[in-house]
């Protein structure tokens, strides 16, 4: 079993109940690719799917593309973040 | 390094290469995310040089309409460790391209009312071309690539999480 930090920030922390963070846990047997936590949280939060359709992907604090949400494999204490559209400046 | 650049065509004598840093570092790269008010005085301390001609600066405000809507604060939030690396990526690229002695990237989080600063740059270099150039180019890139969000608070009682404008930073090529 796996267990990952996700980190929430704006729109996704608005579909997510307000959580700045929480911790997901992929079960065994499930293969433990970045696209499995995805596939938990839009699970765990109904409203996030149409955030995530326009969001970035970071593992351990950098940018992923979306090949890599099949190839990363994750594992105990990764960092993950959900990236909305930005507006910094 | 190109000749010609964006908005300011200056052009340097054949083979003369101004001072400057090639490579990024913490030493005259300064970054700073920080819910206390901003300062363009420390940011330009930050850069100042003997080897400098030229300081240039951008200081990013809280406008107060947005849609012919009435603004009463933006909030920002920010991913900083991502940010952080990020921003170095950034100003190696803008390196690559300019002759640049400092460069520093203030940004606020938290609340910032009507009129005050949310993210000040500022850039140092031999001569003016490079600083200019490089603080637009340096802003644009920030806009488009940083891990850092606002939510705007209207009169009307409503707010929304902003999403920048495409940028086209093909512009600085």
């Amino acid at each position: 079993m796996a267990k990952v930090k996700v980190l929430y920030f704006a729109s996704a922390r608005d579909a997510a109940d307000q959580k700045e963070y929480e911790t997901i846990a992929l079960e065994d047997g499930t293969p433990a690719t970045l696209q499995a936590v995805i596939d938990k949280i839009k699970a765990s939060h109904k409203g996030i799917a149409s955030v995530l359709e326009t969001s970035a992907i970071s593992y351990n604090q950098e940018y992923c593309d979306s090949e890599q949400l099949h190839e990363i494999e994750v594992k105990d204490n990764d960092e993950i973040a959900i990236i909305p559209p930005v507006s910094g400046g | 390094m190109d000749k010609t650049q964006a908005c300011c065509n200056h052009q340097l004598p054949p083979g003369y290469v101004p001072e400057h840093n090639k490579a990024v570092s913490e030493a005259y790269d300064h970054f700073l995310i920080s819910p206390e008010p901003l300062s363009l005085d420390r940011a330009c301390a930050l850069v100042r040089s003997n080897a400098a001609g030229a300081i240039s600066t951008f200081e990013g405000t809280t406008r107060d309409t947005f849609n012919g809507k009435r603004v009463i604060r933006l909030e920002y939030e920010a991913y900083e460790p991502l940010a952080k690396k990020e921003w170095h990526r950034i100003v190696q690229e803008a390196r690559s391209k300019y002759h640049l002695l400092s460069t520093v990237m203030h940004h606020r989080i938290g609340p910032v009312a009507v009129g005050q600063a949310s993210v000040i740059i500022s850039v140092s270099s031999a001569h003016r071309a490079d600083a200019i150039n490089a603080v637009h180019y340096l802003i644009d890139s920030l806009k488009a690539r940083l891990p850092i969000w606002k939510k705007e608070l209207l009169h009307d009682g409503t707010g929304a999480w902003k999403e920048n404008e495409p940028i086209d930073l093909s512009l600085h090529n």
